[in-house]
């Protein structure tokens, strides 16, 4: 048998193809599952969009929060140590805490020689000092001698040890048996710092793989649970859920297609060239995008693949249309003009995500885009040279109405009016919370707020920024801004502001309290004078007096200083970068009550200015994002009737043609709406997909000319393309993943909706014979 | 001959001290409360005079230790297992010991003998034991190094089954001295 030149051309053009993307993706393909690029890039507030990084990729995303519950206080806290000890000698951690323990203030001692400019105010008078040294009596009676023999001839306001304990140790937690409690006595806390620079999520897995391993171990033969929170853990979570889609719907579009193509096709080769078809697809697909972002997101992997099912339109209506009477070529280029119509419609409906704001979905378009390409490339400039007429032998079926075109336009009507009908009557059709399309559980939000309070970590919803062009700008402001919010926390309404300025004062502010330390002679003066009553002796304050007078000359700290120590995580966590401007984070502990805090907030509106609530900023870019959206989807819908009206030369077949579209379009909305879920911006999304599709669908049933075989030939692709998708998108459709759950939904949906209704109202106009399969 | 008694008598002090010691601390064991009035100085190079405050002073065992300081500054010191609070009007501090442990190690000596465990003791420090007919001397020397970096020695001093003196000695030169008068 002679092989065909082209033949031998096309597997070397494609082996090659398929090495030259399997050797790219091996060595560079990296996936993420930060649902951070499906969240709103709030291009327009560079502020939010920093902190919004900050948030998940600084020091808070690392944190991981632990309870015990189960057992009595002294069992927890008996196991809270024992677990603290073992977490401690893993690697793993950065940091395992369970109480505020001793002050190990000697991590920061560098900084001991500046502790009066970066401590608190002291009063350096007479009376002041009195009253410190009257107060360092009373701890001397109480038995602290030995702890205070490091400092009471150095720092005798110890100062020093208050700024390091303010920084270092938690005040919510009650402790009891030495390990922090919540309130209650129930449950025993723990606050852990996974060893990673951001959210991690490989690093965050084997963290909590290795917090449940060693508290199975320590906790065998008790009852005492344990509960873990934290960013973190979301992700893990989250990739989790998306990645038991990712198998769920492998294993089932394989086995799908392999059946199909068995009864539909009679054909496993068939099946193995789609199956090249797709995987070659996908594969360059992921290439582009991966080339593009550096990255791919799960969500956009999981999404890909699946609309990739609509590259499988291309080969199986090449399948279908095959004749023993014609080469596969032939048979090609009778239907080249609609499909390429419909596969240039489709990637248009994709590209139209472009510049979405959202750097996933911008993703999306490029895979969708990218692989749509190549699976029409390689339909017509490839498949067609593998296929010989004895190859293909479709088991054709003929399923048809004969329909007047009063009929159709009756069932037009009712299928339109159906979800118009229902969608007026949806109190609340548009979704605009951020938690609906967040794949994080209701539960998994509530364990992290209820541990958060407990433990008096800072919240991450509500924050106050402050911007400006030097750190020492945003520091100066946010020492301004603690000032006003202290109010906050004398009426209860808070428990705890933490702020950069905290751990890194301002220049100003350093210097202002250097200014304050009066001079050798005076303080001299001053010390001698508060002693006099005391039983201290002056001399032993002797090189105490040459510390502070030498304080006076010191250079205030900086943040290159501050960078340089332990403490640079703890300031990092308020104190960041954003291009040119520096922003301060100011965050606050143990709200009381949403209700009193926006109250106090409106009365006091030079504060309310730099207030920021995430859910609700995020929530605003979201609104805004919904609208862009269906205006890009109304451009596309006109753009394409544009397209559909040139090709057609006719306004009533162009009618025609976009009635199921419309229709599909209804139904995809409508779905949803009736399981009780509104409509978000993923919804709007998908039916990008069923425009595309619906389009396809009806292009071909609206094909003129051709037999009867045609006829059928058209019927079979399309009856398999619908079901292939359909099915395939109902997997999604039950996902725990509100997004993958919205577009599976409405694709399914709509697909079925433009389907049924493209069959009915034009391919039943071209059959007048019932038949049946052949 | 005369050399090979002295030997004899050498070499067997240890065990005999060992001994007292162990009866010693058996009969502290028997004493299940304990309640006395206290002296403290606390002397420094710092401080022109010992600071001196006075009170009263209850064991209960097993790991019970109760210091009420009466004069000048009324404060109470509970002790109990790990934990030490500390109340003064109405300000209340809770430190654990473990975490303490230069602070600890007084509290941790005076309770060990209080409880009669030469385990407890062995655990922290290593002991010199004497015992002369107007009573008995007890040293500690720390074991723990963050410990034995401040204290030099704790001494505890006493007739029968009372302690009358805790001594603790720092390198730099401190020293608390706690002197105890049992009730009846």
């Amino acid at each position: 048998m002679t092989v065909k030149r082209p033949l031998v051309f096309s597997l070397l053009i494609g082996l090659m193809l398929v090495g030259l993307i399997v050797v790219y993706l091996t060595s560079q393909l990296k996936v993420v599952s930060d649902m951070g690029q499906f969240m709103p890039a709030a291009r327009q507030d560079p502020q939010l969009q920093a902190l919004l990084s900050e948030i998940q990729n600084g020091p808070a995303a690392t944190a991981l929060m632990v309870r015990l519950y189960g057992a009595e206080p002294d069992k927890l806290a008996k196991l809270s140590k024992t677990l603290r000890n073992r977490l401690r000698a893993d690697n793993v951690f950065r940091e395992v805490r369970n109480g505020n323990g001793a002050t190990d203030w000697r991590v920061v001692e560098s900084l001991f020689p500046h502790r009066y400019l970066i401590g608190n105010e002291i009063d350096w008078s007479a009376k002041g000092l009195q009253d410190t040294f009257s107060q360092r009596l009373r701890d001397l009676r109480s038995g602290a001698g030995p702890a205070l023999s490091d400092f009471l001839t150095t720092d005798p306001h110890l100062s020093f040890l208050s700024y390091v304990r303010g920084l270092l140790d938690l005040t919510g937690p009650l402790t009891k048996h030495g390990v922090w409690f919540a309130s209650e006595y129930q449950s025993a806390l723990m606050l852990i710092q996974v060893r990673s620079e951001g959210l991690d999520i490989e690093k965050m897995q084997i963290a909590l793989e290795n917090i449940n391993g060693s508290f199975a171990e320590l906790a065998a033969e008790s009852n005492i649970k344990v509960e873990i929170a934290g960013p973190g853990v979301m992700a893990v979570e989250t990739k989790a859920a998306i990645e038991q889609v990712m198998k769920r719907m492998t294993i089932f579009i394989i086995v799908m297609l392999a059946a199909v193509f068995i009864y539909a096709y009679r054909s496993l080769y068939l099946l193995m060239l789609a199956g090249f078809l797709l995987s070659t697809s996908v594969g360059f697909a992921l290439v582009a995008t991966q080339m593009m972002f550096g990255v791919v997101h799960s969500i956009v992997l999981v999404f890909g693949i699946t609309l990739l099912g609509v590259c499988l339109d291309y080969p199986l209506h090449l399948f279908s249309h095959c004749r023993q009477s014609e080469s596969a070529s032939t048979s090609l280029n009778l239907i080249w003009p609609t499909l390429r119509l419909s596969g240039i419609s489709s990637i248009l409906a994709f590209l139209a995500l472009l510049g979405s704001g959202f750097d996933g979905l911008s993703q999306l378009a490029i895979f969708a885009a990218c692989g749509l390409t190549m699976a029409l490339l390689l339909t017509r400039y490839g498949l067609a040279n593998f296929l010989s007429a004895d190859r293909a032998t479709p088991r054709l079926w003929n399923i048809h109405l004969s329909l007047k075109s009063v009929h159709k336009a009756i069932i037009s009507i009712l299928l339109l009016s159906a979800p118009i009908f229902i969608i007026a009557q949806t109190g609340n059709f548009w979704e605009d919370s951020i938690e609906a399309i967040s794949p994080i559980p209701a539960s998994a939000r509530e364990s992290d707020r209820r541990l958060r309070h407990a433990l008096n970590v800072p919240e991450v919803s509500h924050v106050f920024i402050n911007a400006g062009d030097s750190v020492d700008e945003v520091l100066a402001s946010s020492e301004t801004l603690q000032i006003k919010l202290n109010e906050l926390k004398a009426l209860g309404i808070i428990k705890s502001i933490w702020s950069p300025s905290q751990v890194l004062p301002s220049i100003a502010t350093q210097q202002q309290r250097q200014s304050k330390i009066p001079s050798a002679k005076q303080l001299q003066r001053n010390l001698e004078s508060s002693l006099e009553t005391l039983p201290f002796k002056p001399a032993a304050f002797v090189s105490w007096l040459d510390v502070v007078s030498t304080s006076k000359k010191l250079a205030p700290l900086s943040y290159a200083d501050m960078s340089a120590t332990v403490l640079a995580d703890a300031l990092r966590q308020g104190l960041f970068q954003s291009g040119e401007q520096w922003l301060a984070v100011t965050r606050i502990g143990g709200i009381r009550s949403d209700v009193e805090l926006n109250g106090w907030l409106e009365n006091n509106l030079d504060v309310s200015d730099s207030h920021v609530h995430i859910k609700t900023a995020t929530e605003g870019l979201l609104i805004e994002y919904r609208r862009t959206t269906f205006q890009r989807l109304i451009a596309v819908a006109i753009v394409l009737a544009i397209i559909v009206a040139i090709w057609s030369r006719s306004v009533m077949r162009t009618v025609w043609v976009l009635l199921p579209v419309g229709i599909g379009i209804g139904s995809g909305i409508m779905v949803p709406l009736l399981i009780g879920t509104s409509i978000n911006v993923f919804h709007l999304l998908a039916l990008l997909l069923v425009f595309g599709m619906g389009l396809d669908y009806s292009l071909f049933f609206n094909r003129t000319g051709g037999d009867m075989l045609e006829t059928q030939q058209r019927l079979h692709a399309i009856s398999i393309s619908a079901l292939t998708t359909a099915a395939a998108f109902s997997i999604l459709a039950f996902s725990t993943v509100p997004v993958l759950a919205a577009i599976g939904q409405t694709v399914s949906a709509g697909v079925i909706a433009c389907f049924v209704s493209a069959w009915l109202l034009a391919g039943a106009q071209q059959s007048g014979v019932q038949g049946a399969i052949v | 001959m005369k050399f090979f008694l002295i030997a004899t008598l050498f070499l067997q002090s240890p065990i005999l001290l060992a001994d007292a010691l162990t009866d010693r601390l058996n009969g502290f064991a028997s004493q299940k409360n304990l309640q006395g009035s206290f002296v403290e100085m606390w002397s420094a190079s710092y401080l022109s005079e010992p600071l001196v405050t006075q009170g009263k002073l209850f064991y209960k065992a097993p790991d019970q230790l109760i210091k009420i300081i009466e004069r000048p500054d009324a404060i109470v010191q509970t002790i109990e297992s790990d934990q030490l609070t500390i109340k003064r009007d109405e300000d209340l501090r809770t430190l654990q010991l473990s975490e303490q442990p230069t602070l600890a190690a007084g509290i941790y000596a005076l309770r060990s003998v209080l409880q009669g465990s030469k385990k407890n003791l062995k655990q922290y420090f290593n002991l010199r034991f004497n015992e002369f007919d107007s009573g008995w001397t007890l040293k500690l020397l720390p074991k723990q190094p963050v410990v034995a970096e401040k204290i030099k020695v704790i001494i505890l001093r006493g007739t029968d089954n009372k302690i009358q003196q805790v001594r603790i000695q720092y390198h730099n030169g401190d020293s608390l001295r706690t002197e105890i008068s049992h009730d009846g």
